[in-house]
């Protein structure tokens, strides 16, 4: 396995210029990359493009001569942005002193990690630590697609809230029907006398994970609060359009949700947003959201998510009850 | 017959066989098994076998006697043990009599005569239903979902066929069931061809088995037959297994278990021997599992090649499988990009190395394409990231820079390459010391079209066809296929 090396190109004064230029393009790139939805690589895509011509550019210089210094650092570096260093320099002890003082003479220097300087590195991981054991096998007790999915969802459910912290410890919502996933959540969150609280691992069948879900965290009722302001939505827009007459409005934006991305991002988008729009709508009056679901996992566990958090933390102003559209 | 056969080659009556003669199962094989006791004009009988054998391309050896056909041109055959030494089980050979690669030749059909011809009456009494019913599911996916332009759920029973130059070699129908959370596969049907490799349709099979229960999320566990009436893993299945030392339906009869199925995955996934113990390394460091090892491998994310040279070279492996370093941590970012790079362009010479058109320079008249593909082997080098490939074509070396004195490649010569995304002047010296280490291989740098300028001349160079922003544009759909699959 060989080494991985910064190299630390000195830009001649001619290319100077047009190699800044590049860096503020890609660095605007960047920043339009963070104002966008996780998960949308648009910008990430021209940011990397921009950056690769500067590399190229720092590669043509060390080959035609130009000075070059090689330091053996850390194989981790999160130093975030570009990897152009010119100007001030905020912490000398990051760079080597020759560069230091090329960059205090108001040179250009380009940081180039090369990982194919010829030695042996340590690969990760733990020698002997083996790969995760295979999935516990299980079977339902019977009942049909729909039964055997609910008991499966409680299953993993009850064995996540029993072992938290284990590599067990996790509920996969991936092709759970919407009405499985709100009942047993709903069921599950309610803090009975003396339970603790339990955030469980959520795992989506991309790999991707979802932040902690809490359980056993709230104190529940059944019945239906009269006299408060009602509020109809869906949970998605332009998903059941039929539904536009009898709904106040659309929780989440369609086109802003359904992407193709890792689902622990959508996750973590809805929680976001829901969270947000939950803490405006809580500064008015105690609301009755009427919720009619559709079936994104991520979307719900997400919105889900986000009314038990802002439960959790603000007095019981919001009431969510499992509405379900069939 | 059997008698005059064996004691006129001195041999001895192999276990079990005058059993399996008279046995029951193979009263469903009666058009089939090559019966010792029927007159010579038979096609059934062990003498016409005898006779196929003998005028066969390559005739097998002495020993060889012929059980039953494996298909129109290859025949199972049962190596006997011969008299005076001790008996010895072969197992059950399958002799081609055309014309066909000695590699191919003579492989394992089974190890055990009994279980082989118990295995094949099970696998042949099963196919006429299954033939109906598979049709009859394809029809019904053909209306609900190619007809209707819908993507199916993964609790979709789905039709698979698998065809080799036209040939049907497999038909199959699975979905995911929520009663156990892993694969259900109602319809398992395989066969043999003359022109397809030994057990070739049940690995491609188990294969995609594997990968469709990986996709699908679940515990891996794989379900033979339909919810309540359940088949015993196939036999063609547990045949295959038995070749490969993997015991099948140990557990339970009808299913592939967890622990059965990672096993498998690892044994049907193509590694060469250095790639397997790069890969027992990194499941031993808890770095990755074998499923999405064995799944970015089947679903060619990464070929194996690419995959060998990132395992040997980048202490990174586990973040490039995961989709990578975020783009604003651009250190770290290049580091992984510069072993993508040159792991791509690896790939990407062994293949144009493996389907070079060495017919279009020959004088034999008509190009085929068919089968002319070549397999280059190769090596990689992980202390200084270079990888030494053999097989390649005689002649000019692949992708040499027209700028630059070309090397030429002997017959039995090999190629040492050095490939780099942004090649420094420590790779250039890097070049010549591996070539006064190798005088007898041909070195080169290789280095992305839009680089040539930054080498050298008097550096051996190989020029890749695609310049960075391509390769990049690559690195990042497959990087992004890691990110949003299931791994």
């Amino acid at each position: 396995m060989t080494i991985e090396r910064s190299a630390f190109v000195l830009i001649p004064d001619s290319l100077a210029p047009p190699l800044l230029q590049l860096e503020s393009r890609a660095i605007a790139a960047l920043h339009r990359a963070e104002k966008l939805p996780p998960g949308d690589r648009t910008e990430a895509i021209r940011f990397e493009s921009i950056h690769a011509v500067i590399d190229q550019v720092a590669t043509a210089a060390m080959a035609n001569g130009e000075p070059t210094v090689f330091s053996s650092s850390a194989v981790e570096n999160n130093l975030r942005g570009t990897s152009v260093l010119h100007g001030e320099l905020l912490d000398r002890r990051t760079i080597p002193e020759k560069v230091a003082d090329w960059m205090a003479a108001g040179k250009v220097v380009v940081e180039l990690r090369i990982p194919h300087s010829p030695g042996a590195t340590e690969v990760g991981g733990d020698p002997g630590h083996g790969p995760p054991p295979p999935a516990k096998r299980w079977i339902s007790s019977g009942g049909d697609s729909a039964a055997a999915a609910r008991e499966r969802f409680e299953f993993l459910l009850a064995e996540a809230l029993s072992n938290p912290q284990g590599d067990e410890g996790t509920i996969r919502p991936s092709d759970v029907s919407n009405k499985v996933l709100t009942e047993c959540l709903r069921r599950n969150v309610e803090a009975h006398d003396g339970e603790q609280r339990v955030d469980i691992r959520v795992t989506y069948r991309d790999g991707s994970e979802g932040a902690r879900f809490p359980l056993r965290a709230l104190q529940m009722y059944n019945a239906k609060p009269t006299g408060w302001r009602v509020l109809r939505f869906t949970l998605m827009s332009v998903r059941h359009v039929d539904m536009d007459l009898v709904v106040d409005g659309a929780w989440l934006r369609n086109s802003r949700v359904s992407r193709p991305r890792p689902a622990g991002l959508t996750d973590g988008i809805v929680f976001d947003t829901s969270l947000r729009q939950l803490q405006c709508l809580d500064a008015s009056v105690p609301t009755l959201i009427c919720m009619y679901q559709t079936g994104l996992e991520p979307a719900i566990v997400g919105f889900y998510r986000a009314v038990v958090h802002h439960l959790i933390e603000c007095s019981a102003r919001s009431f969510v009850p499992a509405r379900l559209l069939v | 017959m059997l008698n005059v056969f064996l004691n006129e080659r001195g041999l001895q009556m192999p276990k079990g066989l005058m059993e399996i003669y008279s046995s029951p199962e193979v009263r469903s094989l009666e058009g089939l098994i090559y019966w010792p006791n029927r007159p010579d004009s038979n096609l059934n009988s062990l003498a016409w076998a005898l006779r196929q054998l003998r005028d066969a391309t390559t005739p097998p050896p002495d020993n060889y006697l012929p059980l039953l056909p494996v298909d129109d041109l290859s025949i199972a055959c049962l190596p006997c043990s011969p008299l005076g030494v001790p008996y010895d089980d072969y197992g059950v050979a399958r002799w081609h009599l055309g014309m066909i690669d000695e590699k191919f030749q003579d492989s394992l059909l089974a190890t055990d005569v009994g279980q082989y011809v118990r295995s094949v009456a099970e696998e042949l009494r099963a196919r006429t239903f299954g033939l109906k019913r598979v049709g009859a599911i394809a029809n019904r996916y053909y209306a609900d979902y190619v007809e209707k332009g819908i993507r199916p759920r993964g609790s979709v029973l789905r039709p698979v066929q698998l065809a080799c130059q036209n040939v049907i070699i497999v038909l199959a129908a699975l979905r995911h069931d929520a009663g156990f959370d892993g694969l259900r596969v109602s319809i398992y049907l395989t066969c043999e061809a003359p022109h397809v490799a030994t057990h070739e349709a049940n690995r491609a099979m188990a294969a995609l088995i594997l990968c469709d229960a990986f996709q699908n999320g679940g515990t891996m566990e794989i379900r033979f037959g339909e919810r309540g009436r359940e088949n015993p893993v196939p036999p063609a299945l547990r045949r295959f297994g038995r070749s490969i030392g993997k015991s099948l339906g140990m557990e339970d009869s009808c299913c592939i278990t967890p622990l059965e199925a990672r096993d498998l995955f690892l044994a049907v996934t193509p590694m060469p021997d250095e790639l397997r113990d790069r890969c027992d390394d990194l499941f031993d460091r808890g770095v990755i599992s074998p499923e999405r090892l064995c799944f970015t491998l089947m679903s060619s994310i990464w070929s194996a090649i690419e995959l060998d040279y990132i395992a040997a070279t980048s202490p990174r492996i586990e973040s490039i499988l995961r989709g990578g370093a975020p783009p604003d941590l651009r250190r770290n970012r290049v580091a992984e990009l510069e072993t993508c790079r040159a792991a791509m362009m690896l790939g990407m010479l062994q293949r144009h190395i493996d389907n070079s058109d060495t017919a279009a320079q020959s004088d034999r008249g008509v190009r085929v394409f068919e089968d002319s593909v070549a397999s280059a082997s190769w090596r990689i080098r992980g202390d200084v990231g270079a990888a030494a490939i053999a097989g390649a074509p005689e002649g000019l070396v692949p992708w040499a820079s027209q700028d630059r004195e070309a090397a030429l490649l002997s017959e039995d010569g090999y190629l040492i390459t050095v490939p780099r995304g942004l090649p420094t002047p420590s790779d250039h010296q890097l070049v010549l010391d591996i070539q006064s280490e190798h005088p007898e291989a041909v070195v080169a740098l290789l280095v992305p079209a839009d680089m040539v300028d930054t080498v050298p001349k008097e550096i051996p160079l190989m020029v890749c066809p695609d310049r960075i922003a391509a390769l990049d544009t690559d690195i990042e759909r497959r990087l992004d296929s890691l990110r949003v699959g299931r791994l």
